[in-house]
């Protein structure tokens, strides 16, 4: 059993979707991305790079366990993101044509959030070519406070398992924050749902072809 | 008792989704529904992207995507031509247009 996480609010999930679908598609230009624990990795050195300078990106809550940093919530986005076909594993991590049209439809948001991404890109910069396990043994040797905001600064290989190693920033410590506003935030969700993409894609069409009729309300 | 400034149509699509609803959610929507004939600006979202000129109303976990006609004409027409509705000429810019509606998806549920 893993311990209780900082629970996301929907618009953080929002966000770090959005951003790890960034991180992604940027690692993949470089090398390719095998395997999820290397995306856990580059996720977690791009939040804590951007928590130690007080910038709200992404929003994962990470604790120690067997191969140092480790959150479930990676795990969530990304199930979703492969059974909204958004990415795809086959042989590594793969942002599949949709996905790569949501990314393509986010561009004001990357434009807006220039200086966050600044963070991820800086981290594929360093770490996309290396290998999991190189990437592991920097992690192991990154000092955080151990207890997390409260504490002495310790390696992570010597925090136990189970304690928090970063946690999202709350809302008024942050100096810079991922700008998403709530039209983006309803626009997102329906990206990231291809059932409901796909049924408001039909929808669309067939106002394209049909004449539409005055709407009577239930009786 | 309150004059309607906008006129709303619904596509076939939108008639066969909402008859899908059973009786009470459905007269749930319509209550929602027929407010935007007063104002379909307010409470409802614009959204981006490839739904630029379209809009989303929220009922709980319900949501419905609609355009106003004379803010589609301009705001969306412009950026994606194929994207018209077929009967665009005739309607009046003080349309609703009811596209769609469904739950809306349990996007932040764990799997």
């Amino acid at each position: 059993m893993f311990p209780q996480t900082r629970e996301r609010r929907p618009e953080e999930i929002i966000a770090d979707r959005i951003l790890l679908l960034y991180l992604i598609d940027k690692t993949n230009r470089e090398a390719k991305l095998y395997g999820i624990t290397k995306l856990m990795k580059l996720a977690f050195l791009s939040e804590y790079s951007m928590v130690k300078r007080n910038v709200k990106g992404f929003n994962y809550s990470f604790f120690k366990w067997r191969l140092g940093a480790f959150t479930p919530e990676i795990y969530d986005d990304f199930d979703k993101m492969i059974s909204n076909d958004i990415i795809a594993e086959q042989w590594g991590i793969d942002v599949t044509e949709r996905g790569r049209e949501i990314l393509s439809e986010c561009s004001e948001i990357f434009e807006k959030n220039k200086s966050i991404l600044e963070f991820v890109k800086e981290v594929v910069n360093k770490y996309a070519n290396k290998t999991t396990n190189e990437i592991l043994k920097y992690v192991y040797e990154i000092q955080v406070e151990y207890p997390l905001f409260r504490g002495e600064p310790k390696k992570i290989k010597d925090i136990p398992e189970g304690w928090d190693l970063v946690s999202k920033l709350d809302e008024d410590l942050a100096e810079i924050k991922l700008e998403l506003d709530e039209d983006w935030i309803e626009t997102l969700e329906i990206y990231f749902s291809k059932e409901t993409q796909e049924s408001i894609e039909d929808a669309m069409k067939s106002a394209r072809t049909e004449k539409a009729c005055k709407y009577n309300p239930m009786s | 008792m309150q004059v309607q400034s906008y006129v709303l149509k619904a596509t076939s699509k939108f008639q066969d989704l909402i008859n899908r609803f059973d009786n009470s959610t459905h007269r749930e929507i319509d209550s929602s529904i027929m407010k935007l004939a007063n104002d379909p600006y307010s409470n409802t979202k614009p959204l981006k992207g490839r739904y630029y000129g379209r809009r989303s109303l929220r009922i709980g976990k319900i949501r419905v995507i609609f355009a106003i006609c004379e803010e589609c004409r301009k705001l969306g027409a412009l950026l994606r031509k194929d994207s018209k509705c077929v009967d665009c000429d005739e309607e009046s810019d003080k349309t609703v247009k009811l596209f769609y509606v469904g739950f809306r998806e349990t996007v932040y549920d764990s799997l």
